[in-house]
């Protein structure tokens, strides 16, 4: 399974620069989101690599290839999920450090710098983000699912703007929430992401023993 | 001795198009080719071998394995080569290859670099500056080396120029036989064929039309040309295939013998190739013309 998230690094390796530049663009365009920034950057880089994972592979169909080795099915379903791992962490680690030095260059972007808190966050709307877009993909493959990865990507980097926007007037629940404190907090919000994770594995790989290649 | 390879009653249903009680078998050690016109069935056959389709009747074992519950045992044991590549284009063959090669638990890295060598392919060059002929030879070289005993090849030749395709065969001819492994090699180029196989399969209309070793084919069928008279002097009920003029004939008949002491000196006898043989086969007794 290491190896499938091998192939991805190495089919996607010279798209790195592209991550880059494309941080740097939204790092630009996003400037007014403030703190929520790197949510966003991190969630839209995060998840481009993940569809892109799938471009590439629809491009060489390789689905016919991987099935025809001697490759269980659930490591080929699994390396995608795995793989978002490192990409996600790729995307945190590279905005991270593009907002910390970008003011300091005086580059026009948020000077709020990156919360961990906020960071975390970015990683784990990858990981719904996701969750619902591998079903779908390992239901139709990636040329019938592009029109759900078009309205996930837009209506994400729609959304973190509406929840910067909301966030800012700290709403009554907002506060509730608050309260609960934020080791719980996050506790729980780890724990219900890793279990949407796991149920669209075991969804997707029900769905991909079914496709015909 | 256990077949190599044995379909039963395979059959396979989609909008339009049916593949229907499929039956045969390979012996180890030997080449079959499977052979049909565009649209037969072959590669669906194959597919549905490789469980890149799913079976909806019968049953395939493969090594005498059920090759659905033993889909990865049997893939270990298996190399496949496409009629195209799904080769990553953006990486080079040496990339590729350590992408493929953790997979198979008896991969060979002394075999894998003779048959580049021998191959002649560039390791450090992008798979998508490869011609189609080279990629061909690299989907071989991965299939010879981690000690297959079956390989399937689905129309390996096709789109390859006849230069390649030589070529191609050549390197078929030398390293597969020089190796004794069995092989399902599926081609609409039958010429391909007639050098090669020692068994022949023709699938027509998703139907197993015949299964048998070449020579059975060569001392059954043959090639008759002659006037109209003689075909209605009795041999009408050993034609396969016919293509009437207005005068003469020419047609595929299947009991030789039979047929040259019907037709004694009134009508010439050639071997038929497989080519002649799948025409007329696929063509039938109804639509051919002399001349047409």
């Amino acid at each position: 399974m290491v190896t499938l998230v091998l192939k991805d690094l190495l089919v996607q390796k010279k798209l790195l620069g592209l991550e880059l530049a494309y941080i740097l663009v939204l790092s630009y365009a996003f400037r007014t989101m403030g703190e929520w920034l790197p949510l966003s950057i991190i969630s839209t880089v995060g998840f481009m690599f993940v569809i892109l994972s799938g471009a590439w592979d629809d491009r060489a169909s390789a689905d016919r290839l991987w099935n025809s080795l001697p490759v269980p099915k659930w490591q080929i379903v699994g390396s995608r999920y795995l793989a978002v791992f490192v990409w996600t962490a790729l995307a945190a680690v590279l905005t991270c450090i593009a907002l910390v030095v970008l003011p300091k260059l005086g580059f026009p972007t948020t000077s709020e710098g990156v919360s961990l808190d906020k960071a975390a966050a970015g990683v784990g709307t990858v990981m719904v983000l996701t969750s619902i877009f591998l079903p779908v993909y390992f239901a139709f493959g990636y040329t019938k699912s592009r029109v759900l990865n078009i309205l996930v990507f837009t209506s994400s980097i729609s959304l973190a703007g509406m929840v910067s926007n909301f966030m800012a007037g700290r709403p009554a629940w907002v506060e509730a929430v608050a309260q609960i404190g934020s080791f719980s907090m996050w506790g729980a919000s780890t724990f219900v992401v890793i279990l949407l994770l796991a149920l669209s594995f075991a969804l997707s790989l029900k769905l991909y023993q079914r496709r015909e290649f | 001795m256990t077949p190599i390879l044995e379909l039963r009653s395979v059959t396979k249903r989609f909008a339009g198009f049916t593949l229907e009680q499929i039956n045969f078998a390979l012996e180890p050690g030997y080449i079959m080719g499977f052979i049909g016109p565009n649209g037969a069935g072959k590669t669906t056959t194959i597919k549905l071998i490789m469980n890149l389709l799913r079976l909806e009747g019968g049953e395939i074992m493969i090594f005498g394995l059920d090759s659905r519950r033993h889909e990865q045992e049997i893939k270990q044991r298996i190399g496949f080569v496409f009629d195209e590549s799904h080769f990553y284009e953006n990486l080079t063959i040496a990339e590729m290859t350590r992408l493929i090669a953790p997979f198979y638990r008896s991969w060979d890295w002394a075999a894998y670099q003779k048959y580049i060598t021998l191959f002649d392919l560039p390791e450090r060059k992008l798979l998508a500056q490869f011609s189609r002929g080279m990629k061909m030879k690299y989907a071989l070289a991965v299939a010879l080396s981690h000690g297959a005993e079956l390989l399937i090849m689905d129309e390996p030749t096709s789109g390859l120029d006849p230069l390649a395709r030589s070529e191609f065969l050549d390197i078929l001819r030398d390293v597969i036989l020089d190796e004794r492994r069995s092989v399902l090699l599926s081609s609409h180029i039958t010429s391909d064929l007639d050098r090669i196989a020692d068994y022949v399969t023709l699938i027509n209309a998703g139907r197993i039309i015949f299964s048998k070793s070449k020579e059975e084919l060569l001392d059954e069928y043959a090639l008759v040309k002659g006037e109209k008279s003689v075909l209605e002097a009795g041999l009408r009920p050993y034609v396969v295939g016919l293509k009437e003029g207005q005068f003469g004939f020419e047609g595929l008949v299947t009991n030789k013998v039979e047929v040259q002491r019907i037709a004694g000196s009134r009508a010439v006898f050639e071997q038929p190739n497989l080519e002649e043989i799948l025409l007329f086969c696929v063509r039938g007794k109804a639509n051919g013309h002399l001349g047409a």
